[in-house]
């Protein structure tokens, strides 16, 4: 039997809902990356969509390349006062402060707004880890319910639809493709070139990577030109050439007229009917304060990996008293997130300011047959930081420090690693008992620690980086050590806390994202994926999203829509 | 090195972006910006300002007290200069316009850091009076008074004792010199040439 601790059950805190009569025939639950595709989807092929956003539209134009609202002060995210999440490891002794750790943006197009746009396709070894690897101790590794192959098609949809540039049969370990990509990669920049051919001289095969970001314009994405300002990573963008779903796929699902968004629109609970079958939303408008209730047919989670689960958690009742849609206990659990690796170095040329991912090298993604993890590990470039960030990072005032800061800051790149975290049952989210927002409901909490073999991973990754960074006449200004703390590893991918799998009893969904215990309940974030990869996960979220709506529209009828 | 060609945007593009600009960012910064931040209770992740914003007692006990004094200003002057002193092509944080980055943001955003800004200027004070500049009057800046070689030493002094405090200060320093010049510091980009940062569209 596993050791699962029961979850504290949720209040019921709603007591004066808005009984509005409005309904719609999928409710969605965020408009990131899982979302606007889902919309989309959904509304052009006939179906009504109701979306509920708990963020605002992106203030693109007047925050786009500004450091300081968007890095220092992260004007797009609450307050880590407001909603902090409290991150323990099993063993600590003491919590820390609440962080930002596991915090989504909120934001009409979710995390699409401000990503680095990576655009990868998971290798078919990433969804067959358990045949590939066999057991792990500490890991409950398992094979994903579905083929590369099966995938293979939504991915080719979502490069189209989304809009991804670059350079198909570059990557040595990309999987076959039934369609090249739709634009050809992003120029490469002075750096990234120098990069490329310390690569090509150590014998790797270094390739630009796959981005959502336009490198022409195109009326149907209606994206613009990359621009060429550098300002990706982090940061909106001002020009329309980062194709964040708010832009790409939002608009369409708008224009069918079968699509409604509602911004502000905080989701808090899922209601089930006597057949424990979803059957309506409540959601608490920001603005007004008012709660409201929203008939459905169905439901789709998008929430991402943190907030979608925390919904299920707060969603408990009499039928379903551990969480709706829980009776496995695995809801929350397996929260993955991917260990990033970073390597500094400083040259002896300044370059321009590139915050875009251009240059990848995947020769070492696969594990050797001798070593000691099985962690799929991407490198990538495009991870430096900002002037203001890069100041803040170095110790030190006065002359020497500033003169430090206008040398090294035009000489200094950055490589980083994306390193696979391997699922674990003792890592999760829950509700926390102590903790409420302003509203009054439960705060996730999360307990993480890393696999011994994510450490090997990462450090390994770290020594190749370094190499790299040396091969192309870096000085490396910190070790392979660094990083490796349990604070400074993580990223934004919330992954696994609503695991796919065919066997109720191992898994939250079914392959369909749809979930064992409620059959109108689907997932499309990265909630449902049961490994990590070593690659960011937009691209399949965004590929399964059509997916799951095309299951929903062939099986709308029988779901009430 | 390959030099890029120019890139011309389409129409949409060009109206668009052009228009974000002439509409000035400080226009939309001033609603967005100074609400949004306000109701947050704005702290700035890198000093790990949990600990410092929420307990600083905000707007009621702030109100009518909104200013620092000119002694302390003085003071505050002169550890900016601590911080990011001019010395050769080195502008320095009044050149880069650091300290009227910190009349605006104090006056606004950072209005809650009022009261970390008291102590901690008055902290400095005293350490500066312990270190011989007693024969300023008491309605002047001690601090500002000393030496170079001092005011460095006593710097040291309060970076050890209020090491959160300092961080605040240091850290907003910095930010006067490489922010965005739309938030009142970076005076004609000062900072961002110091640093060799080429902002395209900010030309």
């Amino acid at each position: 039997m596993r050791d699962l601790p029961s979850q504290p059950a949720a209040p019921c805190l709603y007591t004066a809902v808005v009984a509005t009569g409005d309904s719609t025939s999928v409710c969605i639950i965020g408009s990131g990356a899982a979302g606007g595709v889902l919309a989309w989807a959904l509304a052009r092929a006939g179906v009504d969509v109701v979306v509920l956003e708990r963020g605002k539209p992106a203030k693109r134009d007047e925050t786009a390349e500004d450091e300081l609202l968007q890095v220092i002060r992260r004007s797009h995210q609450p307050p880590v006062e407001r909603d902090g999440t409290v991150v323990v490891e099993p063993t600590a002794r003491a919590e820390g402060e609440p962080t930002r750790v596991g915090q989504a943006y909120y934001l009409l197009g979710g995390g699409t707004i401000l990503y680095a746009a990576a655009s990868w396709r998971l290798r078919p070894d990433d969804l067959r880890k358990r045949s590939r690897y066999g057991t792990v101790p500490g890991s409950e590794l398992v094979d994903w319910p579905l083929t590369y192959q099966d995938l293979e098609p939504w991915y080719t949809m979502a490069e189209k639809e989304i809009g991804v540039s670059g350079k198909s049969g570059a990557d040595p370990t990309e999987p076959p493709r039934s369609f090249d990509h739709l634009m050809a990669p992003l120029d490469e920049d002075p750096f990234s070139a120098r990069l490329a051919a310390a690569a090509r001289k150590m014998g790797l095969r270094p390739f630009p990577i796959p981005t959502a970001i336009s490198s022409r314009n195109d009326a149907y994405l209606g994206t613009n030109q990359c621009q060429y300002c550098g300002w990706c990573s982090g940061y909106t963008c001002l020009f329309y050439a980062k194709n964040s779903v708010d832009i790409t796929v939002i608009p369409k699902a708008l224009k069918t007229g079968r699509a409604r968004v509602l911004t502000d629109s905080y989701a808090t609970r899922i209601e089930t009917d006597p057949r424990g079958r979803a059957s309506a939303v409540i959601y608490r408008e920001t603005a007004t304060g008012a709660e409201k209730r929203l008939a459905v047919g169905a439901v789709c989670l998008a929430a991402g990996g943190v907030q979608s689960p925390r919904l299920l958690l707060m969603s408990a009742s009499k039928q379903f008293p551990d969480g709706l849609a829980n009776r496995s206990g695995l809801v929350g659990r397996y929260l993955m997130f991917h260990i990033e690796g970073r390597r500094t170095a400083v040259f002896d040329q300044a370059f321009d300011f590139v915050l875009t991912k251009k240059v990848g090298v995947h020769d070492w993604y696969f594990p050797a047959k001798t070593d000691a993890w099985i962690n799929h590990c991407s490198i990538q470039s495009g991870s430096r930081r900002g002037p203001l960030r890069f100041a803040l990072s170095r110790e030190g005032w006065g002359e020497d420090y500033e003169a430090a800061l206008a040398r090294d800051f035009p000489r200094t790149q950055q490589l980083q690693a994306m390193v696979e975290d391997l699922p674990q049952l003792a890592n999760r989210i829950e509700l926390d008992s102590g903790r409420k927002d302003p509203e009054g409901y439960p705060l996730p909490r999360i307990t993480h620690r890393y696999h011994e073999m994510d450490r090997l991973a990462l450090v390994h990754s770290q020594e190749r980086m370094g190499a790299l960074l040396q091969a192309a006449g870096g000085k490396l200004v910190d070790t392979a050590e660094a990083h490796t703390n349990i604070t400074g590893a993580y990223t934004y991918h919330l992954m696994g806390t609503c695991r796919m799998g065919t066997d109720p009893k191992d898994s939250v969904v079914d392959r369909d994202c749809r979930f064992h215990d409620v059959p109108n309940l689907f997932v499309a974030d990265s909630s449902f994926f049961p490994t990590s990869g070593g690659l960011n996960p937009t691209l399949t979220i965004q590929a399964n999203a059509f997916r799951v709506a095309d299951y929903i529209v062939k099986h709308r009828k029988e779901l009430g829509g | 090195m390959k030099s890029r060609p120019a890139r011309l945007l389409p129409p949409g593009g060009t109206s668009r972006a052009r228009r974000v600009h002439a509409m000035t960012r400080r226009q939309l910064l001033r609603g967005v910006v100074a609400g949004a931040l306000a109701a947050r209770g704005l702290a700035s992740e890198p000093i790990s300002a949990t600990s410092h914003a929420p307990a600083v007692a905000v707007a009621p006990a702030l109100a009518g007290q909104r200013t620092l004094g000119a002694a302390r200003w003085a003071t505050l002057r002169a550890f900016a200069l601590v911080m990011l002193p001019a010395a050769g092509n080195l502008p320095g944080a009044e050149k880069a316009g650091a300290i009227e980055y910190l009349k605006q943001a104090l006056a606004g955003e950072y209005a809650v850091f009022l009261g970390v800004y008291r102590r901690a200027l008055d902290d400095l004070e005293a350490l500066a009076r312990r270190q011989g500049a007693v024969s300023v009057a008491r309605s002047a800046s001690a601090f500002a008074s000393l030496s170079a070689d001092r005011a460095t030493l006593v710097t040291r002094q309060f970076a050890a004792a209020s090491p959160r405090d300092f961080a605040v200060l240091r850290q907003h320093v910095l930010e006067g010199f490489l922010a965005d010049p739309v938030h009142g510091g970076n005076r004609d980009r000062a900072g961002w040439e110091t640093v060799g940062l080429v902002h395209k569209h900010k030309e």
